[in-house]
């Protein structure tokens, strides 16, 4: 081998100067102790089982107590059982847990409350071991009072003859065969699945006088594992043919003389034995050969709390208890830590190095260097403590492919040790003090890279090329922290920047990765399996350089401590950060980080880039409490899920009895449920989801409080659900359950309801029924009081009749009297060309008339009156105005039609009083008088408020008349009524009427005929004969008013010259 | 007087002498090799069932209860010393043909059934939970070496409220063969080493005992007196006439009693004085000087007046009694 020149060695003494000293070293295992300080309730803990609920249950030295990860609960203990020693426990096929006493008593736990068997006569000495035998039949073995056979919670037969005089500690059985330990060894025996029959078969020789104190038949069911006290463990197998075969177990691996309380195979077909005196070994395949690192001893030494052991359980989830004599309980924390501590002078547990090589593990430390077994730390027999170092702290250590150790020192620069040679020597090279600082080592072929307090030293051991690389150079920091070579063989250097630097192919320094804009403290890198480089640093977590991303993880996301001193990747999926206290494990695919505290048994602070992987993929931590070591291999990855159970049910703070269902009187109510998912592993890292059915309405939030109060829950039906996750967010897909149920108020239950209903019903019915009967009876007399009525109405109706017809009759017999003195229309047809008088009273007599007469030889006067009202009244005003006119008009000095109105004024006004002012009478009439020549033909008229239509040669004149009525108002003014006058022909026409006619509502529309309509009528049938008008004036005005009621007395008159 | 007789007040005086006495007992004691050194013992002795009486055992079972006190909560360990039957400590008739079974119980009874407390080992006098059993014979692993019995948990014993503590009994019983084993106790809170319990003591209501062979050495045990006692009746059996026995007290400087020949039982009866009630009594065994009688096997029991066996402690209760002279003074004439 050839080594640089530079290589001068430095002998501090001559040849390898290797001092056997005797350290105090020891490997030491962490188990999670439960003694009385953590609450149980007794320390001498004589078996442990596990019920279907997944509760720990441990037998002690005064009576029972439960365990659920947190606590220790003695309360749970039925009071009528005895806290008494008990001394065994078995878990049947149907995960009941039977428990015998040392008094002699025996009960069975099924998971929810215990049950005592009936026994026939009572058992005075410790019930020592159970077995199922058939599914209802359980054979308990006690050690004087015989094996007593229970079918269904009841003694059905004890044996008792037989083990006369001899001490009954264990039994087992299977295939119709009973083995029986005792105190004069084993004993097999026939026996069925009845138990009616018990024969021996033949003893086992080498085992008399040995006490077999248990058998446990092997998990392949090939043999029977025994226990012995003072005589080991035997492995038994039975032949067919009733021979056997017996072998010691770890024979000549100091175990042949153990008092072996139990013995148990667990999962992984690893055999543990309990003992007194001696703790507990496990032996790692132990039908195989024989030899001493197949076994480990978990002793008072190494960890364990004591050395009397009397059982040693394995869990649901794997964990190993182990029932200790004196000292409690303790679990074996995970067995992939290995705790090695060095009481050496110049290490002294403070470790600040480590490099394997070969079977050889370097320990640097504060003021040294070890060489120890790499395969047993703990063996003090290869311990060697190197000397002639200076002493200083071993930083850093490299070996290298020509079998040199190279030893990085915190003051001293660089030492290497030649294994071939033994030879150690300084590694000289021109510096300053802090280029002497060494912070880390790596080497690739012959070079060897040499991370200082002054930058990076390339050393090419070939060549002796030196290379110094500084901030002068291109590093953005000389403190360089760590060295290391990836994959593909770059250079990579952890160092105060904002990233990841490399030196490049061509010796440049560069920057591979940025992290940010930011300096950080990185401190040392590693490369998973997936190429992906990883960098951890003082104060910002770690980080993760993927191809196109960045990654930071820190404490936020679960990592133990932002301040990282340490990171290396195991060969699995996983890279590993050194932490003070702590190691946190990262999973490099979903970046889940699993942290390694003091739970886990790690006290000391990682130091910096004291982490090393094997070839094996095992790794060391250095810490400032020794070395740990961890090996995946041995880490149990247990997936399974927490059980879930409600503990506790307090209803306005008064615990109930939940698991039947709990049935609570109408009211309001303050619940709370205390529940725990069971995980011994990490109780701590479960969390609950609860939901009660009927109350809310989804699965709650993810929470970790073990706990739920429900302040105000009325009547209803409800089931409280509550599951459990594990640390990875998995849970149980059965979740723990109970029913409450509050009784619905009297008001909404069914009968009630129904009977309310009934009752509405009822109700409503009679209700219904009493006014259907009050309405007939309304009706009844409704009908009476019509009938009455309508007989009065009849009787009225019929006087009314009478009356009417008496008045009608008075009024026909008023209306011939008014018609007997209006005058004939002969009168007016002898004296006139032709005449018609169209005259409808509205209520057969009227207060429209008419009157002429040829009151001189020559002189015709034609009056044409309407009276204020119609009917009687109105009959009455023109009885009167025909009286007054005729009298009027016999007169000689009535010279005028106008002397006619105004005396007809004046006279009617006197005959109604109408000049009196106290009456307030305004009765009168629109009257018009015509006076006509008949031989000149000359027309003469005064009209009061009647129009009159002239047809003189053709043409029509209307005239209108003057605005004065006569009668009426009492007006002291002088009324004026004027004559006017117009030369006719012979063949003129007169037409007067009264407002009946144009009044009159009718017609498609219903509205007034009007004097429009009236003019044309006259257009159209004035050149006809009169007769032929009558008609067409009576006619038109029927057809007019149609259906309409006649709203006024009509008179309309007609004459031709 | 019969114990109907005595007035309730006397009872409760009489219960709470004895607590206190106890109490100081278990204060101050330290077990415990049994035979204790203040003893001078060389050995606990059972034969085989086959041997004859007149070789010194008269019933081949020796039964001794150890009392741990309340306080105490560690294991404890009870240790034989040469428990096997070969070697040059046990005595041997023929061929090593002996068995000799040591039984510790505990539980209910163990020490409070009547037959526990009688010297013969008929009735129940296996009472209580059997907690460990060894048989022992032709074994030299253990000549001259201890064998342990244990751990236990103290609260496997047997409490009794008037010691404050619990009680454990442990029973040599020589089933087979007649030679002698010579044994040794010790209880201890090491598996493998001889530390005494603080507090803890031992006791016997009948000893069965090897004498030492040098003349000069003189045996002991300490009966303890309570205050119903009025009578004593010391028995020994198969003294081979080898000495006297000579008892000290308080009160008593040296009173001898016969001492028996071979294969025979041979009592003594005497008062108790006042001074020496809830006391124990020093009953010496003082060897013959000539002739030397070697090998003496020897049994000794103590009843009171209602024939009720007086326990030995190992450690006497009280301590060592000292006789205490009266100096009378005489008046001037």
């Amino acid at each position: 081998m050839h080594k640089p020149k530079k290589l001068r060695s430095v002998l501090l003494m001559p040849g390898l100067l290797f001092c056997f000293i005797f350290p105090v070293i020891a490997q030491s295992f962490k188990f999670k102790k439960l003694g009385v300080q953590q609450g149980i309730c007794h320390p001498f803990v004589y078996t442990i089982n596990q019920d279907k609920n997944g509760y720990i249950w441990i037998g002690t030295g005064e009576g029972l107590c439960r365990f659920n990860g947190f606590e220790f609960n003695s309360e749970a203990i039925q009071d009528s059982l005895v806290k008494d020693v008990v001394v065994s426990s078995y878990k049947d096929s149907k995960g009941n847990i039977w428990f015998g006493y040392q008094n002699g008593t025996i009960c069975k736990y099924n998971g929810y409350r215990f049950l005592v068997p009936e026994i026939k006569k009572e058992i005075k000495s410790s019930v020592t071991s159970f077995i199922e035998i058939t599914e209802d039949k359980i054979l308990a073995a006690s050690m004087n009072d015989g094996i007593i056979v229970i079918e269904k919670d009841k003694e059905i037969y004890r044996y008792n003859k037989e083990f006369e005089n001899n001490i009954v500690y264990s039994i087992d059985y299977s295939d119709n065969i009973l083995l029986v330990g005792s105190q004069n060894g084993l004993v097999i025996y026939s026996f069925d699945d009845d138990a009616t029959q018990l024969s021996k078969l033949f003893s086992v020789n080498e085992l008399s006088y040995i006490k077999v104190q248990n058998i446990k038949q092997s998990k392949d069911g090939k043999g029977y594992w025994l226990g012995t006290e003072d005589s080991g463990v035997y492995f038994l197998v039975i032949n067919k043919d009733n021979t056997y075969v017996l072998r010691k177990i770890g024979d000549h691996l100091g175990i042949e003389n153990l008092n072996v309380q139990s013995v148990l195979e667990d999962s992984e077909t690893n055999l543990w034995i309990s003992s007194l005196r001696s703790g507990v070994f496990k032996i790692i395949k132990p039908l195989g050969s024989d030899s001493p690192d197949k076994i480990v001893n978990f002793n008072k030494n190494n960890g364990l709390t004591s050395n009397f052991i009397k059982q040693v359980y394995e869990d649901n989830e794997g964990n190993i208890w182990i029932a200790t004599y004196g000292e409690g309980l303790a679990m074996l924390l995970n067995e992939a830590f290995s705790f090695y501590s060095f009481a050496v002078g110049g290490i002294e547990n403070d470790i600040s190095s480590i490099c394997l090589q070969d079977s050889t593990l370097w320990i640097g430390g504060k003021e040294g260097l070890l060489k120890v077994n790499a395969n047993n730390p703990g063996d003090k027999a290869s311990f060697r403590f190197i000397k002639n170092l200076p002493p200083d702290e071993v930083t850093s250590l490299h070996y290298d492919h020509a079998q040199t150790l190279w030893i990085g020192t915190g003051k001293n620069g660089l030492f290497h040790l030649d294994m071939k040679n033994d030879i150690t020597s300084k590694f000289s090279y021109a510096t300053a003090s802090l280029g002497h600082a060494v912070n880390s080592l790596a080497g690739n072929h012959n070079i060897l890279y040499t991370a200082t307090k002054d930058g990076i030293f390339y050393f090419n051991l070939i060549d002796n090329k030196t290379v110094h690389y500084t901030t002068n150079t291109g590093l953005p920091h000389n403190d360089i922290k760590q060295v290391f070579i990836d994959n593909e063989n770059n250079l990579l250097y952890a160092t105060r920047s904002n990233g990841i630097e490399e030196i490049d192919v061509i010796g440049e320094p560069r920057q591979l990765y940025r992290s940010g804009d930011f300096e950080l403290d990185f401190n040392s890198i590693t490369q998973d399996i997936n190429g992906n480089i990883w960098a951890s640093t003082y104060g910002a977590g770690i980080y993760c350089f993927v191809q196109d991303s960045i990654i930071n993880l820190t404490s936020v996301d679960g990592l133990k401590s932002d301040y990282c001193y340490s990171i290396i990747s195991s060969d699995g999926e996983n890279v590993w950060v050194g932490h003070r206290l702590g190691i946190s494990k990262v999973d490099i695919n979903n970046y889940s980080i699993e942290i390694f505290d003091v739970d886990k048994g790690i006290t000391g602070d990682c130091n910096p880039n004291a982490v090393f992987r094997d070839r094996n993929g095992i790794l060391y931590f250095g810490t400032t409490e020794g070395l740990i070591k961890y090996d995946p291999s041995k880490d149990k990855k247990s997936e399974i899920l927490p059980e879930t159970n409600i503990s506790k049910v307090l209803i306005n703070d008064k615990p109930y009895d939940f698991l039947p269902g709990i049935t609570l009187p109408f009211s309001r109510y303050k619940i709370r449920i205390e529940y725990i998912g069971l995980d011994y592993r990490e109780p701590q890292s479960v969390s609950y989801q609860y939901k009660l059915e009927g109350y809310d309405s989804d699965w709650s939030d993810i929470t970790n409080l073990n706990y739920v109060n429900y302040p105000r829950v009325q009547d209803g039906k409800y089931t409280f659900f509550v599951r459990s996750f594990n640390k990875k967010g998995l849970s149980n897909e059965i979740s723990a359950s109970f029913q409450l149920r509050i009784k619905l108020p009297f008001y909404k239950t069914w009968w009630f309801i129904s009977l309310s209903v009934l009752i509405l019903i009822i109700t409503v019915w009679l209700i219904i029924k009493i006014r259907e009967r009050k309405q007939k009876q309304l009706q009844e007399f409704l009908e009476k009081s019509l009938a009455e009525r309508t007989r009065e109405v009849v009787e009225q109706k019929e006087e009314i009749e009478i009356k009417n017809r008496d008045i009608t009759d008075s009024i026909n017999y008023a209306q011939r009297i008014q018609a007997s003195i209006l005058p004939p229309i002969r009168r007016l047809q002898k004296n006139f060309a032709g005449a018609f008088v169209f005259y409808q009273p509205r209520d057969i007599v009227s207060g429209d008339f008419y009157w002429y007469d040829r009151i001189s030889e020559s002189k015709f006067i034609i009056v044409c009156a309407d009276s204020t009202g119609h009917g009687v009244p109105g009959a009455f005003m023109s009885m009167i105005g025909t009286t007054l006119i005729k009298d009027i008009c016999s007169r000689e000095e009535t010279r005028s039609p106008s002397d006619i109105l105004k005396s007809l004024d004046l006279e009617l006004r006197n005959t109604l009083n109408q000049n009196v002012e106290a009456e307030k009478s305004n009765d009168g009439m629109d009257i018009i008088v015509c006076e006509i020549d008949l031989r000149s033909n000359y027309v003469r008229y005064a009209s009061a408020m009647r129009p009159m239509i002239i047809y003189k040669d053709g043409e029509e004149f209307y005239i209108k008349g003057s605005r004065s009525s006569v009668g009426g108002h009492y007006d002291k003014s002088e009324k004026d009524f004027q004559d006017e006058g117009l030369q006719l022909s012979k063949g003129d026409l007169i037409y007067m009427f009264s407002d009946g006619y144009p009044d009159q509502f009718g017609g498609p529309m219903g509205k007034k005929f009007k004097m429009v309509r009236l003019k044309n009528l006259l257009q159209d049938i004035h050149q006809k004969p009169m007769e032929e008008q009558y008609n067409y004036v009576k006619s038109t005005f029927n057809l007019w008013k149609e259906d309409y009621p006649q709203v006024d007395d009509v008179l309309f008159m007609g004459i031709k010259l | 007087m019969s114990q109907a007789l005595i007035p309730k007040s006397k009872h409760m005086k009489r219960f709470v002498a004895l607590a206190g006495i106890m109490f100081l007992f278990l204060a101050y004691s330290q077990c415990q090799p049994v035979p204790a050194a203040d003893e001078n013992i060389p050995y606990l002795m059972t034969f085989g069932a086959k041997a004859e009486k007149s070789w010194g055992d008269d019933d081949f079972s020796q039964t001794f209860f150890f009392l741990i006190p309340k306080t105490y909560t560690s294991p404890i360990f009870i240790r034989v010393y040469d428990p096997d039957i070969s070697g040059i400590i046990d005595e041997l008739n023929g061929i090593w043909d002996t068995k000799t079974v040591f039984s510790v119980y505990g539980g209910k009874e163990c020490y409070s059934n009547k037959d526990a407390q009688e010297t013969q080992p008929t009735g129940n006098y296996k009472s209580g939970i059997l907690l460990a059993s060894k048989t022992f014979g032709d074994n030299p692993q253990y000549d001259r070496n201890w064998y342990t019995f244990g751990p236990f948990n103290p609260t496997e014993g047997e409490f009794i409220a008037k010691f404050d503590g619990y009680i454990f009994k442990i029973i040599a019983d020589g089933i087979a063969g007649d030679d002698g084993n010579l044994y040794r106790y010790y209880l201890s809170t090491k598996y493998d080493e001889n530390k005494p319990i603080e507090g803890a003591n031992a006791f016997a209501f009948e000893y069965s005992f090897r004498m030492h062979d040098n003349p000069n050495e003189v045996s002991h045990i300490y009966p303890y007196v309570d205050d119903r006692t009025i009578t004593v009746k010391l028995s020994n059996f198969d003294w081979d006439d080898d000495g006297f026995i000579r008892t000290v007290s308080v009160a008593r400087r040296g009173q001898t009693s016969p001492v028996s020949k071979e294969d025979e039982w041979v009592e003594d009866e005497f008062k108790i004085l006042d001074e020496e009630h809830n006391k124990s009594l020093d009953i010496q065994f003082i060897k013959r000087k000539s002739p030397v009688v070697k090998n003496n096997n020897v049994v000794v029991n103590v009843r009171n007046q209602y024939g009720e066996l007086l326990p030995f402690y190992v450690i006497p209760i009280g301590g060592v009694p000292k006789y205490n002279p009266t100096i009378a003074v005489r008046k001037p004439k």
